[in-house]
């Protein structure tokens, strides 16, 4: 059996537990000897049953940095940048044609900052005990989403990232079309392969939206109320700290954003 | 203000939970509204991550792991290592920047340096001793940014040994008392 985590939980002060499916790789994965171990990290198909799951390739990379003899450290290395590398959504594929570029640009920049953020845990992990990388044994792709958030906050985006991208637009005039797609994108998990690419492109163009508006439309995605009588309910207006009417202006200004970005004239392909 | 490391452990927390759905999103802002503007962006994140999918990343894509640019060619030890990887790596090592700008720098006559420290460094940089050990036995670098500027030809500077380093170096307590016995534990110097 692995050796268990260390982090703590903050509800309970329980010790985190990888997942099960997780736990019986390691058990068989580590009776392999090293150099077995190392060949199957370099499959890079999930679906490929000596697929090394990432939370396992990490566990093994932390033991082998900690010996002072630690061969196959280079390796291992190598292999989970390339898993960081992979587990970081490929947003800039799915951008609006004219915006493609830029961030591809913006993508790079957050992808050093991610492996940045990585070499730091990895180096007071050898010295001592990164609790943090922990999470990454648990959900190692959710746990890059989280240095993903952290490192796009850090990183300087395009100028024109915070400054509204069409000024031109009535508040009021979204569309039927890009309010249908929030209802399918909310509850519906299963969709054609056609509406899937759709999909994706209304979120990549979510992405671009200016911090404000995207915060709108991630709460009306996660269907929580603008305002609400109920003092307990969790709203717009209390976890954003202004008022309805900012809130509704947000929302129809990032709606008018969207409907341009998705509409066909808005795309130079 | 809530403490950036007990931030930093409800964020991570809230990106491991196994669902990511409202009722998740409003326990963690009710519990954490100092930090709802962090948790929105994160569940943005999440979505995005179980929406998009993976990057393609091609099998021969460079991996600018230091330790293989270390393995490969002894020059680029520290390439890919600069500000606050810089920074954090002068301090797992427990030593001011400044010492390490001048192991980068190869500005420490080779054979002075202790094996303690030789093996410290090697750990943190995760690279093979002798990957470090050859990459500080060549020249000393003059930095490449004053090689474009400088209307003469800029010199390189005269190497010192491990001891003159330490000595001359401000240090804190506990960096003393770490370099100490990385020079105590080496009869060389």
């Amino acid at each position: 059996m692995a050796e268990p985590l260390r982090k703590k939980k903050l509800e309970d002060g329980s010790i985190y537990q990888r997942p099960p499916n997780v736990e019986a790789a390691l058990d068989v994965l580590l009776l392999l000897p090293i150099d077995e171990f190392v060949q199957r990290c370099a499959i890079t198909s999930r679906g490929d049953p000596e697929y090394v799951p990432s939370e396992c390739l990490l566990h093994v990379l932390r033991g082998v940095a900690r010996l002072t003899n630690g061969d196959h450290f280079e390796a291992l290395f190598g292999f989970l940048r390339q898993r960081i590398l992979k587990a970081l959504p490929p947003v800039e594929r799915f951008a609006p044609g004219d915006r493609r570029a830029s961030e591809s640009a913006a993508a790079a920049d957050i992808r050093d900052a991610v492996l940045a953020q990585f070499d730091e845990m990895l180096c007071r992990d050898r010295l001592d005990y990164e609790e943090h990388l922990d999470f990454f044994e648990v959900r190692f792709d959710m746990a890059i989403a989280k240095a993903r958030s952290t490192a796009r906050r850090k990183v300087k985006r395009d100028a024109d990232r915070d400054a509204p991208l069409y000024l031109n637009d009535e508040p009021n005039e979204h569309t039927r079309e890009v309010e249908a797609a929030f209802v399918r994108l909310q509850s519906d998990p299963v969709y054609e392969f056609e509406e899937s690419d759709y999909r994706k492109r209304l979120l990549a163009a979510i992405d671009l939206l200016p911090n404000d508006q995207r915060r709108v439309i991630e709460l009306q995605l996660q269907d929580i109320p603008i305002d609400s009588c109920d003092p307990d309910t969790v709203t717009m207006v209390k976890v954003l700290g202004c008022v309805e009417k900012t809130v509704r202006n947000r929302r129809d200004r990032a709606h008018a954003t969207l409907r341009k970005l998705l509409s066909p004239k808005g795309e130079s392909r | 203000m809530i403490d950036r490391r007990l931030a930093e452990d409800v964020l991570y927390a809230f990106s491991v939970e196994p669902k990511h759905d409202r009722q998740t999103l409003e326990n963690y802002l009710r519990r954490y509204p100092e930090l709802a503007e962090e948790l929105i962006d994160l569940s943005h994140e999440l979505r995005l991550v179980a929406e998009l999918g993976e990057s393609e990343v091609p099998a021969d894509a460079p991996v600018t792991a230091t330790a293989e640019a270390a393995e490969r060619r002894p020059e680029r030890l520290f390439n890919d290592i600069k500000g606050a990887t810089f920074a954090a790596l002068a301090s797992s090592l427990n030593i001011p920047r400044s010492i390490l700008v001048a192991f980068r720098d190869r500005l420490v006559v080779p054979a002075s340096i202790p094996v303690r420290f030789l093996n410290r460094l090697s750990n943190a940089l995760g690279a093979p001793v002798d990957a470090v050990r050859s990459y500080l036995e060549q020249p000393p670098a003059a930095a490449a940014a004053l090689s474009f500027k400088a209307d003469q030809k800029p010199t390189v500077p005269d190497q010192v040994t491990f001891s003159e380093l330490v000595r001359n170096t401000p240090l804190t307590e506990s960096q003393e008392t770490e370099l100490r016995q990385d020079l105590s534990g080496d009869e060389r110097n």
